[in-house]
């Protein structure tokens, strides 16, 4: 009886509903049609091209077989290497200081390590080239205290230059995503086991170091996927100077305008990109932007 | 003896905890250095034969040879903001609302954008969209650089809209707006929204800020005509003065720190850790 009169009304918005229920569908359209068309689209005509080459899979086999297009793939993978270590072990003092210590001011720190994170590579750029060009600080402070010229000191646009760029634009990225999960570790089980006579490190190794693995790998695969993909800090540092992969490209496609070629390298840096980040998806769940 | 091992422990727990702190003020000073300088630079122009005194000059001159590029930037930063906001936030619901086939790749696939190195996305584009196709001609307007834009940013919009999402029981909240009558659209607009509002509008300033400092996509489908900000302190740092460039630098600078600072007062989110460089 009950159940009757209830249904009555359900039968009388059956049109109505099934406007209603496929809106959401609807109003998520837009977002499917800008990824298919912006998106999918223009990435399949990249990976068509790619192919279009004399020998088959020619602007592949290239990349490994020129050498400066191989040299600059390995100089990516060893910047990218190389400043995810630095950045990490640096990463790891900062990320311990920012969850263990409470102090006045700990907000400013916070915000202070946060906030380069949204600079632009071309910015990251130049406050390198304000401290370590031959007109930066560093260099004019170390002539000064040597007497020699300041251009002894200027290291910026070279290899060491792109390193502290990219270490100053993962370093926080990497930081930020390691507190949360160090605030997470019970202290009061480092404590014990210090007061078994375990040392600092040892505590590290064998108390927080197994708890906070999942953090460092999202570091690692954050600061290794945003070094390999990054391009405005290497456009001002090291254009002609240091050859990397997104480098690269940028001069196969705008200087010689063989745009196949440089899709190839496009396809092989994107591959290493996502199959990093999805990796890390796939082993450990949850994003690595969080 | 006990108390001789008791000291030099003392000491050894000492000096680890010196070389922690020294540690950690290095690696402020080596993240607010390099700011400080560009601001005094902004000021004092470069330190090279003597300072002279603070000016402003430097500031006249990058905001009377950037002015277009300042306004061009924030008025795209708007539109994508908006866009962003007015398809991201439906698409995020239904992504986490419902059931479908491929449910989960759906999901990962919205964070594409940020996986893929901006340099990519800017080349696909260009190649293209930059002639005609599908009777739309966009290449070369402001129009693909908003696109560009909207697709670098959307994906945070996303990810936070879901993430509070998840975070409120919104099932409760529509059923009981649904039983009392309400349709989709006013369930969505007058119940849904507003619990999610904070997250929202922290995913939107977020945007907004990776928007006005996008470059890498820019920089292979803007036009001379449409020189956004980071193009024009690319140019800047390449041609103007140490002293302008660094007054153009400090001008963003304020802008995406006041950005960021309002996201840090009004969310718990926080500042998301992507967006390519």
């Amino acid at each position: 009886m009950i159940e009757r009169v209830i249904s009555i009304p359900e039968r009388v918005t059956v049109r109505g509903k099934r406007v209603d229920d496929l809106l959401p569908w609807l109003l998520s359209l837009p977002f499917a049609l800008l990824f298919l068309l912006f998106l999918g689209l223009p990435l399949y005509r990249l990976f068509e091209l790619s192919f279009q080459s004399e020998t088959f899979l020619g602007h592949y086999v290239n990349i490994f077989a020129v050498g400066r297009y191989r040299n600059a793939l390995f100089m990516s993978f060893a910047i990218s290497i190389l400043v995810t270590g630095v950045s990490i072990v640096l990463g790891l003092f900062m990320a311990y200081f920012i969850a263990r210590r409470e102090f006045v001011g700990k907000r400013l720190v916070v915000a202070i390590i946060s906030f380069p994170i949204s600079f632009p590579g071309v910015l990251v750029a130049w406050a390198m080239i304000v401290v370590l060009g031959r007109t930066g600080v560093l260099p004019q402070f170390l002539a000064f205290l040597s007497g020699e010229s300041a251009s002894t000191f200027a290291i910026v646009f070279s290899f060491w230059g792109l390193v502290a760029g990219y270490t100053y634009f993962t370093l926080p990225r990497v930081t930020m995503s390691m507190v949360s999960s160090i605030e997470k570790v019970d202290q009061s089980v480092e404590e014990a086991a210090r007061s078994l006579g375990a040392t600092r490190l040892q505590t590290f190794r064998y108390v927080t170091l197994p708890v906070i693995a999942p953090a460092i790998a999202s570091a690692v695969t954050l600061a290794f996927s945003v070094c390999m993909a990054a391009f405005g800090t290497a456009l001002l540092i090291a254009s002609g100077v240091v050859d990397i992969l997104p480098l690269m490209i940028f001069n196969v496609i705008m200087g010689q305008q063989d745009y196949a070629a440089g899709a190839a390298m496009a396809v092989v840096l994107t591959i290493i990109t996502v199959s990093v980040i999805y990796g890390y998806r796939r082993k450990f769940g949850g994003s690595v932007y969080a | 003896m006990p108390e001789s091992a008791n000291r030099s422990r003392f000491r050894d727990l000492d000096f680890g905890l010196i070389g922690f702190y020294l540690v950690c003020a290095a690696v402020l000073t080596f993240i607010m250095l390099p700011v400080f300088v560009v601001f005094f630079y902004s000021f004092f122009g470069s330190a090279v034969g003597g300072l002279g005194s603070p000016t402003l000059e430097f500031y006249e001159g990058a905001i009377s040879n950037n002015l277009d590029a300042i306004i061009l930037s924030i008025q795209i930063a708007v539109i994508t903001v908006i866009v962003d906001i007015i398809i991201g936030v439906p698409a995020a619901y239904t992504l986490v609302r419902y059931d479908f086939p491929f449910k989960r790749l759906a999901m990962e696939l919205t964070i594409l954008p940020m996986a893929i190195p901006g340099i990519v996305i800017g080349v696909a584009i260009v190649r293209s969209w930059g002639a005609p196709r599908f009777g739309i001609d966009i290449g070369g307007t402001v129009e693909i650089i908003i696109i560009g834009h909207i697709l670098f940013t959307i994906p945070f919009v996303i990810q936070v809209t879901m993430a509070t999402l998840e975070s409120v029981n919104y099932r409760r909240l529509e059923e009981s707006a649904r039983s009392l009558g309400a349709g989709w659209l006013r369930t969505f607009l007058y119940v849904i929204v507003p619990n999610i509002y904070n997250g929202i509008i922290a995913g939107a300033i977020m945007a907004f800020a990776l928007s006005l400092g996008e470059f890498n996509i820019s920089f292979f489908v803007y036009t001379p005509q449409n020189t956004t900000l980071p193009i024009a302190l690319f140019g800047g740092f390449r041609t103007a003065t140490v002293g302008e460039a660094s007054a153009l630098a400090s001008i963003f600078i304020l802008l995406i720190v006041g950005l960021l600072l309002i996201v840090q007062l009004i969310s718990d989110e926080g500042v998301k850790l992507g967006g390519n460089v």
